[in-house]
């Protein structure tokens, strides 16, 4: 890393490029989430570029990384709608392309954005009342993200809309009464396909990428290799790929514009003449294929993925997090993972403690003793290199 | 990738912890738990079933006491207990754990160890209790408090004859402090299987584990972990 000085903004250095990056503009340096889904009220009060998040199941792993996604994708619908699908919150797509919003649609959406809200709480519906558009009442669920620059705020008002706000720290403003919200127009339910470009539209976008449990999608995958093909960031990915097979040497998709034909992803290795399908050398390198890939389209931006290790062999996890840290910060990234697996955990550590930069955190989320909530326990890399090499439990 | 040593543990997923400092500290005192019946014993697997709290070692005291503000990070955790040697000077032992201790936002330390054991009762703070061996009242190490152990240490021939061989050692290469290691490993190698393990003593009974002296110990485990 080149430091090339300090501005009242904070650190920046020169990428690759040799264009400005500015460290601490995109950071999110801390996060205090307000009644979203299991977090009544969780505070990380330090969050490191590259963040591993631990914990036993049902402590919120997930809703964390959806809280981030939601945060850095300023609410909109179509990452709304994702989340809910995939947790089968909402489960009807829509089928004519043509069809507005109906008052059923309306009522489903609503219905399933409550689950945003700790404990689903079943507020009563006023709707004799008809409320002011531009103020949030007591009856309505909101809930915030709060980081070092940022309040944001997402609320469920009884009768028709999501409404959502964000607003820098330094005005305080009370988050019921009184307070002016953006007014964010239920959609018609999306159609299956569409919604999936949308997603990786506003991935773009907003440059955070979600790659959830079962991987990159396929559609996501070629969009983002069409972006940074012929640039310097494909040979960035390739040296990448070499981690896990040093022949691979070029890659590319042969695609047939017919409609009984798929396109597909090929390499060249120095093996055989032929180039070989990527599916053809097994689950690790199309994961690690497709994380590159997602840290290019987040360059500037985050990365959320819902367990790193899977797919991955234990030996290579730590090559690919090294990876992880270096491209997170040449491309400045922040990253945010999960895992269940103490491997990970190892090689995270591993990994973390090469890296010349203090940019590692683990993030362990666990039930408060005193039975009121969940926790989030921070572990530097200082605190990491003692739980490693003692082999403390901290998932 | 480096190779990395494994500390062993004894016991999983359970409410108390026992953190001692080397692996045949921890074998003595989980067979001793066993024949005091608070820990169980699985004979075909040759397993210690340990109950309410786990045992686990260390490596070494600087370990253990740099370790403690990551095992504290526990929320399951309901209770932790240390036990380590006082070794050459009891004093300094208890400043040196006292002043880890304080930045542990543990406030009712004493300045003299308990002889019956510490128990910490700092408000909001989980009970943290500490043992110094051999008995929180002198320098010493764990072998100080098993040599209490042998039967009839007083009346013992052999125990008298490892006394005085070890006193009478021409060339005598270890340490003063080491003098309790050195009778232990001799009474051990004297026995009718030489060489084995301090767990192994227990089992074969060439210390007794109900003796009385080790009470007091085993008092301040039930209490710590309230059984």
């Amino acid at each position: 890393m080149r430091i090339a000085g300090e501005r009242a903004s904070g650190l920046y250095y020169f990428n690759l490029y040799e264009e400005i990056v500015f460290m601490s503009e995109l950071h999110l340096n801390s996060l205090e989430i307000t009644n979203f889904r299991c977090f009544e009220h969780l505070t990380i009060e330090k969050l490191g570029r590259v963040n591993l998040i631990v914990g036993k199941n049902s402590v919120g792993k997930t809703a964390l990384l959806e809280a981030l996604w939601l945060l850095n994708s300023d609410a909109c619908w179509p990452v709304i709608h994702k989340i809910l699908y995939d947790r089968n919150e909402l489960v009807r797509y829509r089928l004519d392309a043509m069809a507005s919003l109906t008052p059923m649609e309306q009522q489903e959406q609503m219905g399933a954005l409550k689950s945003f809200f700790t404990g689903r709480p079943p507020k009563p519906y006023n709707q004799t009342k008809e409320p002011d558009p531009k103020f949030l009442y007591q009856d309505a669920l909101a809930c915030s993200f709060v980081t070092s620059t940022e309040r944001f705020y997402l609320a469920l008002r009884t009768v028709q809309n999501i409404l959502m706000c964000s607003d820098s720290r330094n005005t305080s403003i009370p988050l019921i009464n009184g307070f002016s919200f953006q007014p964010h127009h239920c959609p018609a339910l999306p159609q299956k396909e569409a919604l999936d470009y949308s997603v990786i539209e506003e991935s773009k976008k907003f440059k955070t990428v979600f790659i959830p449990l079962a991987g990159l999608s396929w559609k996501a995958t070629c969009t983002y290799w069409d972006d940074i093909v012929l640039t310097n960031k494909e040979n960035e990915i390739i040296s990448y790929l070499q981690l896990l097979d040093r022949e691979i040497s070029r890659f590319t998709f042969k695609g047939e514009n017919m409609q009984d034909r798929v396109r597909y992803s090929v390499v060249k290795t120095g093996r055989f003449p032929d180039p070989l399908p990527l599916a053809n050398m097994g689950e690790g390198i199309q994961r690690i294929f497709a994380l590159a890939l997602a840290m290019s389209t987040a360059s500037n931006g985050y990365l959320i993925i819902d367990e790193f290790e899977t797919g991955l062999h234990h030996s290579i996890q730590a090559d690919v997090w090294r990876a992880v840290f270096k491209l997170a910060h040449e491309w400045n990234v922040q990253v945010f993972a999960t895992t269940h697996s103490w491997d990970c955990v190892e090689a995270f550590q591993e990994a973390a403690a090469e890296d010349q930069n203090e940019e590692a955190m683990l993030i362990r989320l666990q039930r408060k003793r005193d039975g009121t909530g969940i926790v989030a326990t921070p572990y530097d890399e200082e605190s990491l290199k003692i739980v490693t090499r003692q082999g403390i439990e901290v998932r | 990738m480096v190779h990395k040593r494994e500390n062993r543990r004894y016991g999983t997923n359970l409410p108390g912890l026992l953190l001692v400092e080397g692996v045949n500290d921890l074998n003595f005192l989980c067979q001793l738990f066993v024949k005091r019946g608070i820990y169980d014993y699985n004979k075909q697997e040759n397993q210690f079933i340990p109950k309410s709290f786990s045992s686990k070692e260390k490596g070494s005291y600087t370990e253990l006491k740099n370790g403690l503000v990551e095992e504290l990070k526990d929320e399951s955790l309901q209770a932790i207990g240390i036990v380590v040697d006082a070794d050459e000077n009891l004093q300094d032992r208890w400043k040196d754990l006292t002043k880890q201790l304080q930045k542990l936002e543990y406030s009712d330390i004493p300045n003299e160890p308990n002889p019956l054991g510490w128990i910490s009762e700092t408000k909001g703070k989980i009970p943290l209790g500490v043992w110094l061996m051999p008995d929180n009242t002198i320098s010493g190490i764990l072998e100080h408090f098993i040599a209490w152990m042998v039967p009839d240490k007083n009346e013992n021939p052999l125990w008298n004859h490892v006394e005085n061989s070890i006193s009478n050692v021409p060339d005598r290469r270890f340490a003063n402090k080491d003098l309790a290691k050195a009778q232990i490993a001799t009474w051990l190698a004297w026995q009718k299987e030489p060489g084995q393990p301090i767990s192994y003593a227990i089992f074969k009974k060439y210390v007794d584990p109900n003796s009385t002296s080790a009470d007091p110990f085993i008092a301040w485990v039930k209490r710590l972990f309230q059984l």
